[in-house]
């Protein structure tokens, strides 16, 4: 079965929309731990800008503690892991 | 002359016979003789000139001969000084050549040696970066809980800045 080439675009067009709408209205937050209310109340205080949208907590333990924080296309990253990563980035001279 | 026992006709005759032998002798035989001596000595006196001749041709070739042999000597002299010289310049140039390529051979070796000793350098400073970065992820993730997180979370909140990373 042939799509019509303009219903395709249209298509396309509403779930491009559809994902910027969603990302302009979510956050997530990834954690090792679950993010208990307090934490994500702190994080909502240091972050403002964030605080209309909804909250998505994942879970990744590899990150050993704090957290990563993805809006769109920002990514924060305030994890021990991302520390980690980034003390040997120094130490092998990339930074 | 009779009572002398000579006999003037007999005399006579024999005189006649001397002078006419005298004659024939000396017109036909002592002429001819003596002719064929001076031939034989004037021939002798030529073969001796041509002796002389050829012993001072001989002398002359001889004295050619030691000279071309010395002008021969001398210049094979100089060739061989002509070669030796050459061939020690060549020599030279061989050892200058040879001296100059070890030094590269050296340099090389050295290079890839501080090269080698850089890359070794490198790979244990790779080891014991990715160990460390390994051993500090095992360590801190035994170590870290649930409880810990929250004191972590408000202590990176505090150190974190606004720096986001665009993708």
């Amino acid at each position: 079965m042939k799509i019509d080439e303009t219903l395709k675009k249209q298509i396309k067009k509403k779930i491009f929309e559809q994902l910027e709408n969603q990302k302009k209205t979510q956050i997530v937050i990834v954690t090792p731990f679950s993010l208990t209310l307090s934490q994500k109340e702190s994080i909502l205080e240091r972050f403002p800008e964030y605080k209309d949208r909804e909250v998505i907590n994942e879970i990744d333990k590899n990150l050993l503690g704090g957290f990563i924080i993805k809006a769109g296309s920002s990514v924060i990253d305030a994890s021990i892991k991302g520390r980690i990563t980034s003390l040997v980035n120094k130490l092998y001279g990339f930074n | 002359m009779e009572a002398l026992g000579i006999n003037a006709k007999l005399l006579i005759a024999q005189i006649i016979n001397f002078s006419i032998f005298f004659f024939v002798f000396k017109k036909f035989i002592s002429q001819p003789f003596l002719h064929y001596l001076n031939e034989q000595h004037k021939d002798e006196k030529k073969r001796q000139d041509l002796t002389k001749e050829l012993e001072q041709g001989q002398t002359n070739l001889n004295l050619e001969k030691e000279k071309i042999l010395k002008a021969a000597r001398k210049e094979a002299t100089e060739i061989i000084a002509q070669a030796k010289k050459s061939a020690d310049e060549v020599k030279s140039q061989i050892i200058a050549d040879a001296n100059k390529q070890a030094e590269v051979i050296k340099v090389k070796g050295m290079n890839q040696v501080e090269e080698a000793k850089n890359k070794i350098n490198l790979e244990v400073k790779d080891k014991i970066v990715s160990t460390s970065g390994l051993m500090l992820d095992s360590v801190l993730g035994e170590f870290i809980n649930a409880e810990m997180q929250d004191k972590i979370v408000q202590e990176l909140l505090k150190k974190v800045s606004s720096s986001k990373y665009e993708n």
